[in-house]
């Protein structure tokens, strides 16, 4: 093998060196740095310093705290540990009734109320059969 | 299109794969196959598997997601060895493997995409999300793109298969990432509902489930069987022919 015939792999065995050292800082920049969500309590956890800014809050809705008025919808979400009450006026997915995990995207007030500006269902990853559907049915 | 008449023609590397008679005849079985497959796995996906006690139908959508997923990260690690394959070898039938296959994943990728999307909206109440699981897919579909752009671009064939060739095996990278992102990260996205410990859903659904994806298994080889000649070549030799 001759030297022009070894040079031919030196680009691209460089490439993929420094593809996969971008690819480590990225992956553990990301990991180390930011979730995509923070839990009830951590959020609680951040005290006065977090107050009113924009965050994204993961909880359950409490059993029995979903309240709605003609322009608003207020509900506890907890995870288990911390509660916090929350606001939202928006529309809400199809699935959003007690105990459904929620993702929220907003503030946190002085007021120790949480304004979402978004909702967001977080589905369980566990299917189960409708009782009220035989394997077949159409209906909706 | 652009112009690829202007593209030199390729040194050293045969323009056409013989196709055998055998080639035709297996193409046209495994069409009629996928097609009959295709047809019962629609049926068992939108009659026959039971309705979701909480997301009602829409669920049904996971009978397209989840497999156009798999056929996807299953493409894509046919060009990681079909890469390999080419930087040892330098033979245009593992170049064409990997090229053939980068499309099927990255058609299928889209699906998955897309099928997620409207999946989402009714579901979570939004088409998308910045979560990793969605960000780490979108950046797959965008690494496979820029695999078949980087062939286009590429001044000649060699050269393009050769950068293919390094960005399939680095690309792949990616697809442990997207596969154990809800594993490693909160994400929106559900965990992997089908893993080696087993399947979280109901089991008579989990048994309907590999018989989908069965059925795309042959649709991902169909079109695809012969490693024919690269499209850019036919494409410039008709040029040269009109």
């Amino acid at each position: 093998m001759g030297e022009g015939a070894r040079r031919s792999y030196r680009f691209p065995i460089l490439a993929a060196i420094a593809l996969a050292a971008v690819g480590f800082l990225v992956f553990r920049s990301t990991s180390a740095t930011s979730v995509y969500y923070l839990t009830v309590s951590e959020l609680l956890a951040q005290g006065e310093v977090a107050r009113n800014e924009q965050v994204r809050v993961a909880g359950k809705v409490v059993p029995g705290t979903i309240q709605r008025t003609a322009e608003t919808l207020t509900f506890t979400a907890s995870d288990g540990t911390g509660q916090v009450k929350v606001t939202f006026g928006g529309v809400v997915p199809d699935i959003f009734k007690d105990n459904v995990e929620v993702v929220l995207e907003g503030s946190y007030g002085t007021d120790k109320i949480f304004r979402a500006d978004t909702l967001l269902a977080k589905c369980p990853s566990k299917f189960e059969s409708d009782p009220n559907s035989m394997a077949g049915s159409t209906g909706p | 299109m652009a112009d690829t008449s202007a593209i030199p023609a390729p040194v050293g590397l045969p323009r056409t794969a013989p196709t055998s008679g055998l080639f035709e005849k297996l193409t046209t079985v495994l069409g009629v196959l996928t097609l009959v497959a295709l047809a019962v796995a629609t049926y068992l996906a939108l009659v026959y598997a039971p309705r979701d006690a909480l997301t009602g139908q829409v669920q049904r959508i996971f009978y397209f997601h989840v497999p156009a997923a798999w056929v996807g990260f299953l493409a894509f690690f046919v060009v990681f060895v079909a890469s390999i394959g080419y930087l040892w070898r330098r033979t245009t039938v593992w170049d064409a493997v990997a090229r053939s296959s980068a499309e099927i994943g990255l058609l299928f990728t889209t699906i998955m995409l897309v099928t997620g999307s409207i999946w989402g909206k009714p579901v979570w109440g939004t088409w998308w999300s910045w979560d990793p699981k969605l960000t780490t897919s979108l950046i797959l579909w965008f690494i496979y793109l820029g695999y078949l752009m980087l062939r286009a671009y590429a001044p000649t064939r060699e050269q393009g298969a050769r950068y293919a060739a390094v960005l399939g095996i680095v690309g792949f990278v990616d697809v442990p990432i997207v596969y154990l992102a809800t594993t490693w990260w909160r994400t929106l996205h559900p965990e992997a509902v089908i893993t080696p410990e087993g399947a979280a859903m109901d089991p008579a659904n989990a048994a309907r489930l590999p018989r989908f994806s069965r059925s795309i298994h042959v649709a991902l080889w169909t079109p695809h069987a012969p490693p024919g000649p690269d499209r850019a070549a036919s494409g410039a030799r008709r040029g040269a022919g009109g």
